[in-house]
C-alpha cells in the first residue's frame, strides 16, 4: 500500500505543477470509502480537468468560477461535460448535486476523465523548452492588465439619446479600427525582426533543427541576468518531466489500486441504492420527459410537408415545361440569372456561417518566420514550417479555418475560399446599401425643400 | 524649370523685343556674377557653342556650366527690314542668329488685312517652321510671349496670325500678348481698323493680354524726366557691377546693356517700360522666392471669366532714391503709386472701376508682412466684385531688379479697361460711319466686309461684359443660399 | 554578435515618413527637419537630463525621423525619412541645398519628385493631370522609403490648401496611400492660407483638398496662417515677418506633437507616443477629423531666458486658450467659461492630447482637461484627455506645454471659406479653369456638401 501513496502523491503532484488546485493524496484513500470529506476537492479537480481540456491551461478563470457557480451549477455542468465524454455511468449521473457525499463515484470518474483522454500525455506535451521564439514572459510584467470592462458597460448603459448613442457606437467602432491597425503594424514589426534576427544569425545556432538563433536566445545574449531565471524555468520544467516519467513507469500501480476502488464500489452497491436508482429522473439531461411523443409528431409533419411540396414540386414542373417552349433562349437566361441572384441573395441574408463552417475560434497561435532553404537535413521540420507559414498568413489579416487541421493546407484553396467568402459579403453589402439607400430617399421625401445628395461613390 | 519665347511682331513689336533682351541679359548678368549657364538664364536663353554652324544646346545639367554664348529664344517678324537689320548689326546681333528671323521688305501698309490676310497666309509655312524650330530647343515650354502694336499693318495683322497659329499648334502653351494701344492722335488714320480687327483675335485666341497705351507710356516718360532731369544729360556707365546704380535707376533706362547710350531712339525709353513690365511678371517665374507665382498662375488667378482677360499694369517705383533712410516709407510709397492713375500703362483710373482680380508682383527685400500691411492700408481705397473681396494675388521674389532695392508690378483685372475700349470703338465708329478706307481692306483676298462688324460686335460684347460687372458694384446680385445640412 | 545588438537598438521606435507636396510643404519640411536634428542634438546640459537619457532620447529622434543606415560609407549624416514632390524643381533644389549645408542632415537621394511645370494655382490640374501622371513615380518612393522602416508609424503629409500642388497633387497622393497602405495611419498638416492675399482661388482649391482628405486621411491637422501670423507679431516681437518666420511656428507646434514623449498608461514603455496611438485618441470618430494645436508659452529668444513659469499657471492659461478658442495666450478671453448656459459658448472638444515637456513633471495636476463639460456626453467618462510628457527641455523653454485638440476650433474659419467659396460658385467665376482639366460643377457641389456637413457635425457637438 505504501508504494500506492507514492503514485498517488506523485499523481497530486502532477496535478498541481500543472495549474489544478492543491489536493492531497488523503483525499484519494478517503474517496475509496466513499468518505463524505473528499466529495468537494473531486468535484473541483474534475471541474479544473474539464476546463483544461476545454481550453488547454487551467488559469485564473477556472478559480473564480468556482467561487462563483454554485454547488448545483458546477455539479451539472461537470455532469453534462462527462456525458459529452462519453461517461455513461449511471451512478455518477445520479450523484447528488448539492456535493455532500459519492466520493467514490467521483474517484471512478476522474480516474476514466485521467485514462480516456490523455490528460497526462497533455501535460507532457505542455512542457516545452522556454528557450523558444517566445519571449513575451518577460515583457509583459510591466504592461497594465486591467482593463476597466465595468466602467465600459456602465456608461453604455447610461441614459443617451439614440442619436447620442450612435455617435458614441461610431466613436468606438473608430477605435476599435485604430487598435486593430495598430497591432496590424506591431505584428508585421514583430515579424519583420524576428526575420531580422533570424538573418543575422545565420550559421550560429545552439539546436540541431535550427540554422540561426532564435529571438529567446538573441535575447539573454544581450541581457544575460535573465539567464537566472531561465534556468530556474528550466530546472522547473526539468522537474515535471522527471515526475511525468516517474508516473509513466508507475502508473500500473494506480491503476491496480483503482481496479480495487471499482470492486469495493460493486461490492457495495446496496439494493436500496438499487432501487432508487429507478424512480430519481437523469436531470442533467435537460430532456422534457414527453420529448418522444413531440418528435413522433414532428416527424409526421415533415413527412406530409414533402408529400405536399413534392407534388407542388411537380405541378410546377409540368407548367415549366409546357412554357418553356414559349420563352426565348435570352429571356430563360435572364431569368435564371434574376433567380440565381435572388437566391445568393437571400442566402447571404440569411447568414453564411452554416455553410462552409468558416471557424474563427481557431486558438490563435503567433506566426513563426523560419528561415527555409532548400536542405534535406530540414525535411523533418518541413511540417511545421508550413503550419508557420499558414499562420503567418493568418497574421497579416487572412483569417482561414486551417486551425485544428493537421495537414498542410494548399494556400491556393484558402484565397479560393476567401474570394468566394468575399463575394459573397459583397453581395450582402450591396444589398443592403441598396436598402439602406431607398430608405434615406423615402425619407428625404418626407422633408420639404430637401434632396438627398449621396456620396460620390455610391452613385 | 520651364522655358518661353519671345515672338516680336512688326516695327513696335522688334523694338519692344530688342530693349526687353538687352534689360534680360543685363539682369541675368547682375545675378548671375560667375557666368554660369543655369536654370534662370535658360527661361529665355539657350546656351550654345557657337563655333560650330549648326549648334547644339548645351543643356542646363547641374546648373554650373559656363555660359559659351546665349541664344535668346526669340522669333522676329517683320514686313519691312528697317528695325530687324538694324538689330542685326548692333550689339545684340550675338543673341539672335538668322534662323529666327522672317522679313520681307515691303511692309503691310498699316492694313491688319494685308498683314494677317495676305501674309498670314503667304508666311504660314515658315512661321510654323521657326516656331517649330524654338520650340525644339526647349524641354518644357510653358508660354509664348507675342510683342506687337495694335495700330499698324504688320504688328496687328500677322502678330494676330501668329497668336491663332500658336493656338493650333501649341494649344497647352500659354499666349501672353502685350500690345501697344495707338494713342488718340496717333499718325496713323486707319489704326482704330487695325486695333478692333486686331482685338477680336485676342478676345478669342489669346490667354492674358496685357494693354498698353501709348499715352500712358508718353506720360510716365515725362513724369521721370521732371524728377530726374540729369538723366538726359547725366554720367553715364556701361558697367552694371561697379557703376553708379542709383542715378541710373529709372525703368526708362537702358544703363549697363549692350545697347550703347549713343544708339539709344527716341522710342527706347518708352519700350523700356513695356520690357520692364516683362521682366518683372517672368521673375519670380525664373527666379527663387519664398512665394513664387509660375506664369500659369497668373491667368489662374486673374481671369474668373474667359474672355475677360485685360490686366491692367503698373510698375513702381519709377526709379530709386539714393536716400536708404528712406527705404520703409517708400516702400508704403511704392504700393501707394502702384494704384494711382498716373502709374497705369492704361490711361484709365483703375480707383473708380471695379476690381475683378488683382495681383502684387513683388521683388527685392520685401516680406508677407508688408504686402499684406498694404493690402490691409489700401483695399479701403479700392473697390473688389462682391464675390472676391478678397482678389489677392501675390508673388515674392527675392531677386530685386537691377538698381533697386525692390519692385512692385500690379496686375489688375479691372472693369476701367472698358473705357480705353470705348474709346477705341468710338474713333473706329467716326471712320466706319462713313465706310472710309474700307475698300483697302476687302479688296484683299479673304477679308470680307464682316470681318468689320463682327470685331465691332465682339468688342461691343467685351465691352458690355465688364460693364455688367462695374455694375455689380454699387447692387451686388444676392448669392444664392447656402446648402442646408440636415442633421 | 555586435550586429545583433545593432539591430535590436535600431529598431523598437516607430518611424514616420514625411511627405513634402508643393512649395508650402517642402519649406515647411525642410525647417522641421532641421528643427528636429536640433532638438535631437542639444546638449544634455541645455536640456538638464542625464547624458544616458540624452542619448536615449537623440536616438529615437533620429530613428524616429530619419535613417542613418547607409549602402557605402559616404553618408555619415541621417537622411530624412522624406519623400519631396513638387511640380517645379526650384523649392525642392533650394531646400535640400540648405539641408546639405547644415552638415547635420539631408535628404535622401532619389526620393525627390519635380517637374518642370507647375500647377498653377490650379486644384483640378494637381487633382486631374498631375496625380495621376506622377502616381506611380511617387508611389514607389514612398514605397521604398516605408521598405526603410521596420515599424513604420504612419505617414505625415505636409501641405498648404491654397495652391494647386500641394493642394492638388496632395489630396490625389493621400489618396493613393490610403489604398496602398490601407492599414497605416495618415496625418495631413494643413496651412490655412491667409484670408486675403495669397491666391485668389484659394477657397475653391481649400474646400476640393478639404473634402477629398476628410476621405481618405485619418485626421487632418490645421494652421492657419493668420493665427501664425499673429503669434509672430504679439509673442515673438518679429517686425517684418517673412514666410521663414511662420514656417518655424509651425515647425515649433508640429515638434512639440510628433517629438518623443510618454504616456502614463505604460511606465517603462520605449514606445512612446506612437503615432498611431495618438491618432486613436484624438479621432477615432470618423465625422471628426480636424485637429489643431495650441502652444504655451511661445516668446522671442530673448526673453526666453528671464522668464519662468509654473506648471499650475501654464495649464490654467492653455485651458482657458482651449475653451476661449485663443490662438495663443495674448488676448485671451476669460470671460469664457465651461457650460453654464449663460454668456459665451465655449469651444467643445471631442477629445485632447496634452504634451507637457521640461522640469518637475511629477504631480502636475491636469484633471481641468478631463472635465465632462468639455466634452460631449456621448463619450466614455475619463477619455477625453491623454497626457503625455518628456522631462526634457524643449526648444529651451524651460516649462512648455502644447494640446493638440479635435474641437469645433477650426469650424469658424471653416464656416468663413465655404462661405466665400460658394459665393464665388454662385457666379460659376473661375469654375472654367477647373472645368479645363476634367473637373465638373457636380465635383464642387460634393465637396460643399461634405464640408457643409463637417461643420454642421463640430456644431452639435
Amino acid at each position: 500500500m505504501a508504494q500506492v501513496r507514492e503514485v498517488i502523491e506523485l499523481l497530486t503532484k502532477i496535478l498541481r505543477e500543472n495549474g489544478t488546485t492543491k489536493i492531497k493524496a488523503e483525499i484519494f484513500r478517503l474517496a475509496k470509502f466513499d468518505k463524505d470529506e473528499a466529495v468537494v476537492p473531486l468535484w473541483k479537480l474534475l471541474f479544473e480537468l474539464i476546463y483544461f481540456l476545454e481550453n488547454g491551461t487551467i488559469d485564473d478563470v477556472v478559480i473564480r468560477a468556482f467561487s462563483q457557480l454554485t454547488t448545483e451549477e458546477m455539479a451539472i455542468y461537470v455532469k453534462q461535460k462527462m456525458q459529452n465524454y462519453g461517461f455513461l455511468s449511471r451512478s455518477f449521473s445520479l450523484l447528488p448535486n448539492d456535493m455532500l457525499t459519492g466520493s467514490r463515484e467521483l474517484l471512478l470518474a476522474l480516474a476514466w476523465l485521467l485514462c480516456t483522454k490523455n490528460i497526462i500525455e497533455k501535460f507532457m506535451e505542455k512542457c516545452s523548452s522556454p528557450i523558444d521564439d517566445d519571449i513575451y514572459e518577460f515583457q509583459r510584467d510591466g504592461l497594465d492588465q486591467s482593463t476597466n470592462s465595468s466602467q465600459l458597460s456602465h456608461s453604455l448603459t447610461g441614459k443617451l439619446t439614440a442619436v447620442q448613442k450612435v455617435q458614441q457606437l461610431q466613436q468606438l467602432n473608430g477605435k476599435l479600427r485604430f487598435s486593430l491597425r495598430q497591432l496590424y503594424a506591431l505584428q508585421s514589426e514583430r515579424t519583420r525582426i524576428q526575420h531580422r534576427i533570424h538573418e543575422s544569425t545565420q550559421g550560429v545556432s545552439l539546436s540541431g533543427d535550427k540554422k540561426h538563433l532564435s529571438v529567446m536566445e538573441v535575447y539573454l545574449l544581450r541581457n544575460p541576468e535573465h539567464l537566472k531565471k531561465i534556468l530556474r524555468l528550466l530546472e522547473k520544467d526539468n522537474e515535471r518531466l522527471q515526475n511525468l516519467l516517474h508516473w509513466k513507469e508507475q502508473e500500473d500501480v494506480f491503476w491496480k489500486w483503482m481496479e480495487s476502488v471499482l470492486d469495493m464500489r460493486l461490492k457495495n452497491l446496496s439494493q436500496s441504492e438499487q432501487e432508487e436508482r429507478d424512480t430519481k429522473p437523469m436531470v442533467h439531461y435537460n430532456i422534457p420527459p414527453d420529448i418522444i411523443g413531440q418528435m413522433h409528431a414532428a416527424r409526421k409533419n415533415l413527412e406530409a410537408a414533402i408529400m405536399k411540396y413534392e407534388s407542388i414540386i411537380e405541378h410546377l414542373e409540368e407548367l415549366w415545361e409546357t412554357k418553356r417552349r414559349a420563352i426565348t433562349e435570352p429571356e430563360l437566361n435572364n431569368l435564371l440569372a434574376a433567380i440565381n441572384e435572388e437566391i445568393a441573395y437571400q442566402r447571404a441574408t440569411l447568414g453564411i456561417d452554416h455553410e462552409d463552417g468558416f471557424r474563427y475560434e481557431g486558438r490563435y497561435q503567433e506566426p513563426r518566420l523560419v528561415l527555409f532553404k532548400n536542405d534535406p537535413s530540414m525535411k523533418s521540420t518541413n511540417l511545421r514550417q508550413q503550419r508557420s507559414e499558414s499562420n503567418t498568413l493568418q497574421a497579416f489579416g487572412v483569417l482561414g479555418s486551417l486551425e485544428g487541421l493537421d495537414m498542410p493546407t494548399d494556400i491556393q484553396t484558402e484565397i479560393a475560399a476567401l474570394e468566394k467568402y468575399l463575394h459573397r459579403m459583397e453581395i450582402e453589402a450591396s444589398g443592403k446599401q441598396r436598402g439602406y439607400l431607398a430608405e434615406l430617399d423615402k425619407l428625404a421625401e418626407r422633408i420639404p425643400d430637401a434632396i438627398c445628395i449621396q456620396p460620390k461613390t455610391v452613385r | 524649370m520651364t522655358q518661353s519665347i519671345v515672338v516680336q511682331v512688326g516695327q513696335c513689336g522688334n523694338q519692344i523685343g530688342c530693349q526687353f533682351w538687352d534689360l534680360a541679359l543685363r539682369e541675368h548678368a547682375a545675378v548671375n556674377k560667375n557666368g554660369v549657364y543655369d536654370e534662370p538664364i535658360s527661361s529665355f536663353f539657350r546656351n550654345v557653342d557657337s563655333r560650330y554652324n549648326d549648334p547644339v544646346d548645351i543643356p542646363v545639367g547641374t546648373g554650373k556650366g559656363k555660359i559659351k554664348s546665349l541664344k535668346a529664344r526669340a522669333i522676329l517678324v517683320d514686313m519691312e527690314e528697317g528695325v530687324v537689320s538694324e538689330m542685326m548689326k548692333g550689339p545684340l546681333r550675338e543673341v539672335f542668329d538668322f534662323k529666327q528671323l522672317i522679313t520681307d521688305v515691303s511692309g503691310s501698309g498699316n492694313n491688319w488685312a494685308v498683314g494677317h490676310k495676305m501674309y498670314g497666309v503667304q508666311y504660314h509655312d515658315q512661321l510654323s517652321e521657326v516656331v517649330r524650330r524654338s520650340a525644339e530647343f526647349c524641354d518644357c515650354l510653358q508660354c509664348f510671349f507675342i510683342l506687337h502694336s495694335m495700330g499698324g499693318g504688320t504688328g496687328s495683322g500677322l502678330g494676330t496670325y501668329v497668336l491663332n497659329l500658336l493656338e493650333e499648334e501649341y494649344p497647352d502653351v500659354y499666349r501672353f500678348v502685350t500690345a501697344v494701344y495707338p494713342s488718340a492722335e496717333d499718325d496713323v488714320i486707319t489704326s482704330p481698323y487695325n486695333s478692333v480687327l486686331a482685338m477680336r483675335e485676342l478676345t478669342e485666341r489669346a490667354d492674358c493680354i496685357l494693354p498698353v497705351e501709348n499715352q500712358a507710356l508718353v506720360d510716365i516718360v515725362n513724369k521721370i524726366s521732371e524728377a530726374i532731369p540729369s538723366l538726359k544729360t547725366g554720367k553715364r556707365t556701361y558697367n552694371t557691377v561697379s557703376g553708379d546704380i542709383k542715378a541710373n535707376t529709372a525703368i526708362t533706362g537702358s544703363d549697363g546693356g549692350l545697347v550703347k547710350p549713343k544708339d539709344e531712339k527716341p522710342f527706347d525709353s518708352m519700350n523700356n517700360i513695356v520690357a520692364n513690365l516683362l521682366l518683372n511678371m517672368t521673375s519670380s517665374a525664373r527666379f527663387e522666392g519664398s512665394l513664387n507665382v509660375d506664369l500659369n498662375e497668373i491667368t489662374m488667378n486673374l481671369v474668373p471669366f474667359p474672355r475677360l482677360h485685360y490686366l491692367v499694369s503698373s510698375q513702381s517705383p519709377l526709379y530709386a532714391t539714393a536716400d536708404v533712410n528712406l527705404l520703409p516709407r517708400q516702400l508704403d510709397q511704392m504700393f501707394s503709386d502702384a494704384f494711382s492713375k498716373d502709374h497705369q500703362l492704361m490711361k484709365t483710373d483703375p480707383k473708380h472701376s471695379l476690381y475683378l482680380a488683382c495681383a502684387l508682383m513683388v521683388r527685392g527685400d520685401v516680406e508677407i508682412s508688408d504686402v499684406r500691411r498694404n493690402i490691409e492700408r489700401l483695399k479701403g481705397s479700392l473697390r473688389f466684385i462682391h464675390w472676391n473681396q478678397e482678389g489677392w494675388k501675390t508673388g515674392l521674389c527675392s531677386v530685386p531688379p537691377v538698381g533697386q532695392p525692390h519692385s512692385l508690378l500690379t496686375l489688375a483685372n479691372n472693369t476701367c479697361v472698358q473705357y480705353s475700349f470705348i474709346d477705341l470703338r468710338d474713333r473706329f465708329l467716326k471712320l466706319y460711319k462713313r465706310k472710309a478706307h474700307i475698300h483697302h481692306y476687302t479688296h484683299i483676298t479673304g477679308m470680307e466686309a464682316e470681318d468689320f462688324s463682327m470685331s465691332l460686335e465682339s468688342l461691343n460684347s467685351i465691352i458690355q461684359e465688364y460693364a455688367d460687372l462695374e455694375k455689380q458694384m454699387n447692387n451686388p446680385s444676392p448669392p444664392e443660399p447656402r446648402l442646408q445640412v440636415l442633421t | 554578435m555586435f550586429l545583433i545588438v545593432l539591430i535590436l537598438t535600431s529598431s523598437c521606435i516607430m518611424s514616420i515618413i514625411t511627405l513634402q507636396l508643393g512649395q508650402c510643404g517642402n519649406q515647411i519640411g525642410g525647417e522641421l527637419f532641421t528643427t528636429f536634428i536640433k532638438d535631437a542634438h542639444a546638449k544634455p546640459s541645455n536640456v538638464q537630463v542625464s547624458a544616458n537619457r540624452n542619448e536615449q532620447y537623440t536616438e529615437e529622434v533620429i530613428s524616429k525621423f530619419f535613417t542613418t543606415e547607409s549602402q557605402s560609407d559616404k553618408f555619415d549624416v541621417p537622411q530624412a525619412r522624406a519623400v519631396l514632390v513638387d511640380m517645379e524643381p526650384k523649392v525642392i533644389a533650394q531646400i535640400c541645398t540648405e539641408a546639405k549645408r547644415t552638415g547635420k542632415w539631408m535628404y535622401p537621394e532619389k526620393q525627390q519628385f519635380s517637374q518642370k511645370r507647375g500647377s498653377g494655382n490650379n486644384w483640378a490640374h494637381g487633382f486631374c493631370v498631375h496625380g495621376p501622371r506622377v502616381k506611380e513615380k511617387v508611389m514607389n518612393m514612398i514605397q521604398q522609403e516605408a521598405e526603410k522602416c521596420d515599424n513604420l508609424g504612419g505617414f505625415l503629409s505636409l501641405t498648404s490648401l491654397a495652391g494647386g500642388t500641394g493642394s492638388g497633387v496632395g489630396a490625389y497622393v493621400t489618396q493613393c496611400l490610403r489604398d496602398e497602405f490601407p492599414n497605416s495611419f495618415i496625418l495631413n498638416q494643413v496651412v490655412w492660407p491667409y484670408h486675403t492675399g495669397e491666391v485668389i482661388v484659394q477657397n475653391y482649391n481649400a474646400i476640393l483638398t478639404l473634402s477629398h482628405l476628410y476621405q481618405s486621411a485619418d485626421a487632418v491637422l490645421v494652421m492657419e496662417n493668420d493665427h501664425l501670423h499673429r503669434i509672430c507679431t504679439q509673442l515673438l516681437n518679429i517686425k517684418k515677418i517673412g514666410f521663414k518666420d511662420i514656417n518655424n511656428v509651425i515647425c515649433h507646434k508640429l515638434a512639440s506633437f510628433l517629438l518623443p514623449a510618454v504616456t502614463q498608461k505604460y511606465t517603462d514603455h520605449r514606445r512612446s507616443n506612437a503615432f498611431g496611438e495618438v491618432l486613436e485618441h484624438l479621432v477615432s470618430h470618423p465625422d471628426y477629423k480636424l485637429l489643431t494645436i495650441k502652444n504655451i508659452p511661445q516668446m522671442s529668444d530673448t526673453s526666453k531666458q528671464f522668464c519662468t513659469y509654473q506648471w499650475h499657471g501654464l495649464l490654467k492659461h492653455l485651458r482657458q486658450m482651449l475653451i476661449a478658442d485663443a490662438s495663443m495666450e495674448e488676448g485671451i478671453d476669460w470671460q469664457v467659461h465651461l457650460g453654464d448656459g449663460s454668456g459665451i459658448k465655449h469651444n467643445q472638444s471631442l477629445a485632447n492630447a496634452l504634451f507637457l515637456r521640461g522640469k518637475d513633471l511629477d504631480g502636475i495636476d491636469v484633471s481641468s482637461f478631463s472635465d465632462p463639460k468639455l466634452y460631449p456626453s456621448w463619450i466614455l467618462p475619463n477619455t477625453g484627455v491623454a497626457v503625455y510628457k518628456q522631462p526634457r527641455i524643449f526648444n529651451d523653454y524651460e516649462k512648455s506645454a502644447a494640446l493638440v485638440t479635435n474641437s469645433r476650433s477650426p469650424i469658424g474659419s471653416l464656416n468663413h471659406m465655404i462661405g466665400k467659396a460658394w459665393n464665388m460658385f454662385s457666379s460659376r467665376a473661375y469654375v472654367y479653369q477647373y472645368e479645363k482639366h476634367g473637373l465638373t460643377e457636380e465635383d464642387f457641389l460634393d465637396s460643399f456638401v461634405t464640408l457643409e456637413q463637417v461643420v454642421a457635425n463640430y456644431n452639435t457637438l
